[in-house]
């Protein structure tokens, strides 16, 4: 059988076949497996906001002790990965009764932008909240046998993602700060994420998690083999830009320096804010995180795409700084440096992953029909072509050297 | 007489602007949202039919060409899959009478066979081969590319406004 029919109806030996191939953590691995497991089994359906409530009544029955009420149940806007709602619940919380407290349950669909594991998203985001703002997290049906499919549900953080009347594309991306606002919000924007950088392991269960070791390749080679397993997974057509970037990433890789939590998808748009105050009140879109080399979040942050124009015309890195002066700032609220050689790599990297979820993975389950994000998917791949020019244009100066 | 496949699809991107659009519910968003992506991506389909067959060939030509390129390279143990794919990709440009996914499956094998070149390229003790497959791979990209993004430039996502051209533009250079 061809490759590409390999992709819409992937037989179990060649599932197999990739897995030895590529080894990546143990969860990334499950979740990346299931994923081909279930591709043909057909087009999702719309989310039915009856059958969520008859499952979320009856979860959360076997997790509350005594009388609750789940009411106001709707469907969330925003964001092209998972399905989103929001409920109200009445319920007694460690002896105290709560009323209408806001939740959200945040749900896989059958296919996505990204595949991602919720037990990896959950424990994260409870480790995190011993030092940054997120929200609280509640409960987790990993398997997605009684909520329908994987899903988490964590309290409603109040806050916005752009300035009341601000514009962006989808996913957040081009959102404009005036410089005001810019000068609030970036040192939160920077100082939580040299907390993040500077996390150390301790109480929390990461269990979900592989630990890279510090002076191996552990951890890039693990991201290495996530992202190529991905694109075989999930291209359409091979792009030989893209195996010349995988070689190159393959044959630059440095040992880990220092062990940091990685956020992963770091950037304007991916966390709320108070539209008065303009104080960060919640750090989201944690599904991608892992334990590994902080230069990836700084490469993403400095991703050419996520860049503003500023009042003078000079270009602001994630809506927020002019990129030497980020750099500088974050090295000194995290301690740690910065190697520019490590962040050129990491510059590589975050291109090739970016132009593998594009013209991949979101291209890859639209045409499955498994989203209910379908159309905004296609819409993704326009990003693809800019992300593989800035990705030529870094390898042009990577091989010049 | 068949009515124009532009003139359909204005009347389509009319009829969602003025009547479909407005009737939407202003508190749900992401209907909304989406609402807005397929007026855009009717706009962007409009810009791309009228080039569909000429872009396909293009993209065909330029990975034979690539494929050719890349044959000619003294020591590389994949040439002659990278000359035979060449070589059945040329005779299907040179074809009028085929849909469009006809052309796409030679495109396809020119790309895997150039894809496992690249990796051929990068194994150890081959740094002279890796260098020039390097420069091939990085000068065709840039032309695809630049086809590319003109292809998709209606979703405003592209960063580089003084290296994008026009469909045509970029379609009349690869001739």
């Amino acid at each position: 059988m061809h490759e590409n029919e390999l992709r819409r109806h992937p037989s179990a030996e060649w599932i197999a076949k990739l897995r030895a191939r590529y080894p990546v953590e143990r969860t990334v691995d499950q979740t990346l497996t299931k994923k081909m497991q279930r591709r043909a089994s057909g087009a999702a359906s719309p989310a039915d906001l009856g059958d969520i409530k008859k499952r979320l009544d009856a979860f959360l029955k076997k997790r509350i002790q005594g009388d609750f009420e789940l009411r106001n149940l709707a469907a969330l806007t925003g964001g092209a990965s998972k399905e989103q709602f929001s409920f109200r619940l009445d319920w007694n919380c460690d002896g105290e009764r709560r009323k209408g407290e806001r939740m959200v349950l945040r749900r896989e669909p059958s296919e996505s932008v990204v595949e991602t594991n919720r037990l990896r998203e959950f424990q994260l985001i409870t480790a995190a909240q011993e030092i940054v703002p997120v929200p609280k997290t509640y409960w987790l049906d990993e398997s997605g046998a009684e909520l329908g499919r994987p899903a988490m549900i964590y309290g409603f953080v109040d806050g916005v993602q752009k300035p009341t009347n601000g514009t962006s594309n989808v996913t957040g991306v081009g959102i404009q700060f005036s410089a005001s606002q810019r000068g609030v919000i970036g040192p939160q924007f920077i100082a939580y994420l040299a907390r993040i950088h500077n996390y150390v392991p301790g109480k929390a269960d990461l269990s979900a998690f592989d630990m890279p070791r510090v002076g191996t390749t552990d951890d890039v080679d693990w991201q290495l083999n996530w992202w190529t397993r991905v694109w075989h997974e999930d291209m359409f057509e091979d792009v030989p830009l893209l195996a010349l970037a995988e070689q190159w990433l393959r044959a630059n890789r440095q040992p880990l320096d220092h062990l940091s939590m990685v956020h992963s998808d770091y950037r304007t748009g991916n966390y709320l804010f108070d539209d008065d105050t303009l104080q960060i009140t919640a750090i989201l879109d944690w599904e991608l995180g892992y334990f590994g080399d902080r230069h990836h979040d700084l490469a993403w942050i400095l991703m050419p795409s996520f860049e503003t124009p500023a009042e003078d015309g000079s270009s602001l890195s994630s809506s927020l700084f002019k990129r030497d002066e980020f750099l500088a700032a974050y090295e000194k609220a995290c301690g740690l440096k910065v190697s520019h050689q490590r962040l050129r790599y990491y510059t590589i990297f975050v291109l090739w992953k970016g132009a593998i979820m594009t013209l991949g993975t979101a291209l890859r389950a639209a045409d499955g029909s498994k989203s209910h994000q379908d159309v905004v998917l296609t819409w993704f791949a326009g990003l693809g072509y800019t992300l593989m020019e800035s990705l030529r244009q870094e390898l042009v100066k990577a091989v010049a050297k | 007489m068949q009515p124009g496949i532009d003139l359909r699809m204005r009347a389509m991107a009319k009829a969602l602007a003025e009547v479909v659009m407005p009737a939407v519910d202003a508190t749900n968003k992401t209907a909304i949202e989406q609402g807005h992506i397929v007026m855009g991506s009717l706009e962007i389909i409009r810009q791309q039919v009228e080039y569909a067959h000429w872009y396909a060939v293009a993209d065909l030509l330029s990975l034979c060409q690539l494929a050719s390129d890349l044959a000619s390279i003294d020591g590389l143990d994949a040439d002659d899959k990278l000359r035979d794919a060449a070589a059945a990709g040329d005779a299907m440009a040179k074809r009028w009478d085929i849909p469009l996914s006809q052309l796409s499956q030679p495109n396809s094998t020119l790309r895997d066979v150039i894809s496992t070149t690249v990796e051929k390229a990068f194994a150890p003790g081959k740094a002279d081969l890796r260098d020039k497959v390097q420069a091939l791979v990085l000068a065709h990209s840039e032309e695809q590319l630049g086809r590319e993004r003109a292809y998709v430039a209606g979703t405003r996502w592209d960063i580089y406004p003084e290296t994008l051209q026009t469909i045509e533009a970029c379609l009349t250079r690869a001739k």
